[in-house]
């Protein structure tokens, strides 16, 4: 049972479409750049023995098996990222977009105080959009757990972002 | 920085604009479908699975052959009379051979019918096919030693006992004239005549791991085991006891 090479044809122009902005979520997701790659090769390995199925919408499918290998990535303790300071990486950016480059810096940044499930929350809920319900539905947890995470992830933003200002405003005096 | 970004809804909102603002700079990596498809070889999964199917049935079946009840070259019998006293007691065990031919003296175990009842029978034998044997009255109407093709047999593991007179008869070829060692507590070939050697379901080698008394050497089970043979352990103990 091989693939046809229309399916590879096919697959390969959604992922030319689609690769920038799947390579968005899963960085979102998790820490490592590095990692969100792998996370979204794995990903795509996977959509792609379902591809001669014709999926009726791939990008959702694709999300959502991103999701699943982030979920495998809660469970394995041992192996969660821890950020570190790096070196600007301006490999895969637009030369010009440096502004692009500064909010995506201090997003990770911002992102990067958070452990992975309270980070997954956050990121669904408030950059992705979904409801409540949605976002309980796609990280396979209640909605309370929905809730608290979401609550405790933007508490802890808030401290870091309140922290900041009080040493801004140290250093002012 | 103003205050009202400190209300999670801020928060949630500069988080907004930050990813809206990072989305364009965001590429993947050139020819990532290519990559995919490349470390993603062709599913066969029937293939795989015929494979397994068939190896697995192989392993069971070799398992099966190997382990099937009754397929070994040697068995063992618990004696459940006193016909063969004193050479085997009652509820000892004896160890048959499957593969070897019985000879003059062997103890052998022979499967008998008799109405319709089915039995195994533990007994020695003492003539083959072509031979001759009697046990001839002496003056007092008693035998005290059995004649093989006319000459008196000796059978030192036997306490020497008086016994019923009988034959002479020849054996049939291809048959075997059982006797049990009890002379006078068994029912032997005496009474139901020679069996047929197909009848004789293996020889005896040793009785509760001993040589078994007035038979021909045999080799015990394992013996011809070169990695690991019979005995090997027992004769040396590693530990001394007192």
């Amino acid at each position: 049972m091989g693939m046809a090479a229309a399916d590879h044809q096919e697959f390969t122009a959604f992922v030319r479409a689609r690769g920038d902005d799947l390579l968005r979520y899963a960085r979102l997701l998790v820490a490592d750049p590095g990692e969100a790659e792998d996370i979204l090769q794995v990903a795509l390995m996977r959509v792609l023995r379902h591809w001669p199925k014709r999926l009726d919408a791939p990008e959702a499918y694709t999300k959502a098996a991103i999701l699943n290998v982030v979920r495998d990535g809660f469970r394995r303790r041992h192996l969660v990222a821890v950020p570190t300071e790096a070196v600007c990486d301006r490999a895969g950016f637009d030369v010009t977009g440096d502004e692009a480059l500064a909010a995506s810096e201090r997003l990770a940044e911002l992102l990067g105080l958070l452990p992975p499930r309270q980070r997954a929350t956050v990121v669904l809920r408030v950059i992705e959009g979904l409801s409540e319900a949605e976002t309980a539905k796609a990280l396979r947890c209640s909605i309370g757990t929905v809730k608290s995470n979401l609550a405790r992830g933007l508490d802890k933003v808030r401290t870091a972002l309140n922290a900041e200002m009080f040493d801004k405003e140290g250093a002012l005096r | 920085m103003t205050e009202d970004l400190l209300t999670p809804d801020g928060i949630a909102q500069e988080l907004r604009a930050l990813a809206a603002a990072a989305a364009p700079a965001r590429r993947a990596q050139p020819f990532l479908a290519e990559a995919v498809i490349n470390r993603c070889p062709p599913r066969r999964r029937w293939r795989r699975r015929a494979g397994i199917l068939v190896g697995g049935g192989l392993v069971a079946l070799a398992a099966a052959g190997a382990t099937r009840p009754g397929s070994g070259t040697h068995f063992a019998h618990m004696e459940p009379s006193g016909a063969m006293e004193p050479t085997v007691r009652m509820e000892e065990q004896v160890v048959f051979d499957k593969g070897l031919a019985p000879e003059r003296g062997d103890v052998v175990l022979a499967h008998r019918t008799i109405d319709g009842f089915k039995f195994d029978n533990l007994s020695r034998v003492v003539a083959l096919g072509g031979d001759t044997i009697a046990c001839p009255a002496r003056d007092d109407g008693r035998c005290a030693a059995i004649v093989l093709n006319g000459s008196p047999v000796s059978e030192p593991h036997l306490e020497p006992i008086l016994m019923g007179p009988f034959g002479p008869t020849t054996v049939p070829n291809g048959s075997a004239f059982l006797m049990g060692d009890n002379r006078n507590n068994a029912s032997d070939s005496r009474v139901y005549g020679p069996v047929r050697l197909d009848d004789i379901l293996g020889v005896g080698v040793r009785v509760e791991g001993r040589p078994i008394p007035g038979a021909p050497p045999r080799p015990a089970p394992g013996a011809s085991d070169t990695v690991d043979p019979a005995g090997s352990s027992s004769d040396a103990p590693s530990v001394s006891v007192p």
